[in-house]
């Protein structure tokens, strides 16, 4: 069982910026423009990236810097966002137990 | 679970034969002779003939049956022989999709009890060329115009929909180029760059959507027994790479040069422009967006650790 992070979300147009309350990659970032990239990326931010790919629709790109998410969409996916928040937080939480 | 295959002692066939039987799944081959046992169901696509009976009694079937696109051999690719496509050769690959697809709508719909699970080979080709665009399962572009389009559409694809039971998961296995012992185009990768004569094949800057043939059957099962997954599978490696790339990085695994440049005229010459474009200059670029979000984990992603498993062979 992994820890509960905190999640501060912000929306503007088809982005939703996710501050958590854990570091998840070094502070270069990384770009994920599709699944098959965050699949070959084995560290957390790939395995995070792989994650919200498969369990969110209409992810265009996803862009993980330090403790910044950023979900690009292909659409404005509306108000709300509790369903990616909840991706995230059950990430953490569960992260691991599958290896 | 029983399975019923087409094309069971082809590349993939075979194979997959082995690993469902490995893993306890009861398989029976389409065959158009006589059987020979009772692991066996005759069909007959050309005549539109099938054991209809022992078809009912399946819970799934995988069709792979088809010409080969690529010829059997190296000599296949010189002219006059016949696995270039002159007017035979592109009817035989055509109608024995056609004609197998048509048999199996028919059976379909005539049967009141059926196999639930309805796996097709189908191949990447039906997107047409796409440059250097990302294509995934819902890309609904294809760029129409060649016959290795036009026969993935339809001949493959198009006549599934008629079938009219609505509880049939079709899956439709959209293959790449698939690379593994025994088949040409590999041995033909592994002598050319064993030899220092690979290089860009016309431009090269071609993409080209390779995958193992482990994951290919890997990918066939999983399909099998994920009821999550229906309708286009793309069966491709995660890592499309440009013709030049692949090229060069399967040479150095195997600590060669890849210099040799082929000009696209001679290879159009030498092989007929129509085959020379669907097996090498056609670009696609396509992830297996399908097979990534259903959890799948592929053996090979990256061509390096498949050239290696090739070279250490």
């Amino acid at each position: 069982m992994g820890q509960i992070i905190e999640v501060k979300t912000t929306k503007v147009n088809k982005t939703l910026i996710f501050d958590l309350n854990r570091s998840v990659s070094g502070q270069e970032g990384m770009t994920f423009n599709n699944i098959s990239e965050a699949s070959l990326i084995p560290d957390v931010s790939g395995q995070l990236a792989l994650k919200l790919f498969q369990q969110i629709d209409d992810i265009d790109t996803i862009f993980i810097q330090s403790n910044m998410v950023t979900i690009n969409f292909q659409r404005n996916i509306g108000n709300d966002t509790s369903h990616v928040e909840n991706t995230l937080q059950n990430f953490f939480i569960f992260y691991g137990e599958e290896e | 679970m029983k399975i019923g295959i087409t094309g069971a002692s082809g590349f993939i066939g075979k194979k997959l034969v082995k690993k469902l039987e490995e893993d306890g799944f009861e398989v029976f081959k389409f065959v158009r002779r006589d059987v020979q046992n009772e692991n066996e169901i005759f069909w007959s696509p050309s005549k539109q003939e099938i054991d209809i009976e022992k078809f009912q009694t399946l819970d799934a079937v995988i069709h792979l049956a088809g010409e080969s696109l690529a010829p059997k051999d190296i000599f296949g690719f010189l002219p006059l022989s016949g696995g270039r496509w002159n007017k035979e050769k592109k009817s035989r690959i055509y109608w024995s999709r056609k004609w197998a697809s048509d048999l199996f709508v028919q059976t379909y719909n005539e049967s009141e009890t059926y196999p639930k699970i309805f796996i097709t080979a189908s191949g990447t080709t039906i997107y047409g060329d796409h440059g250097d665009e990302v294509i995934t399962e819902s890309t609904t572009k294809f760029n129409r115009g060649t016959f290795d389009q036009l026969v993935a559409e339809e001949a493959w694809e198009l006549p599934l929909s008629n079938i009219k039971h609505k509880d049939v998961r079709i899956v439709k296995a959209r293959n790449g180029f698939i690379l593994g012992k025994g088949n040409i185009a590999t041995q033909l990768i592994t002598l050319t760059t064993k030899l220092n004569l690979s290089g860009p094949l016309g431009k090269g800057d071609q993409y080209w959507s390779w995958i193992s043939i482990e994951d290919v059957i890997n990918a066939y099962k999983f399909c099998l027994e994920n009821s999550d997954i229906s309708g286009a599978v793309n069966f491709v490696s995660p890592v499309p790479i440009t013709q030049k790339e692949f090229s060069n990085r399967f040479a150095k695994v195997f600590k060669k040069f890849s210099v040799l440049p082929a000009p696209q005229i001679a290879i159009n010459l030498l092989m007929g422009s129509e085959l020379a474009h669907g097996l090498i200059f056609c670009s696609l670029r396509i992830i297996p967006e399908k097979l990534l979000k259903e959890g799948f984990s592929f053996e090979y992603p990256v061509i390096e650790d498949y050239a290696k498993a090739l070279r250490d062979e």
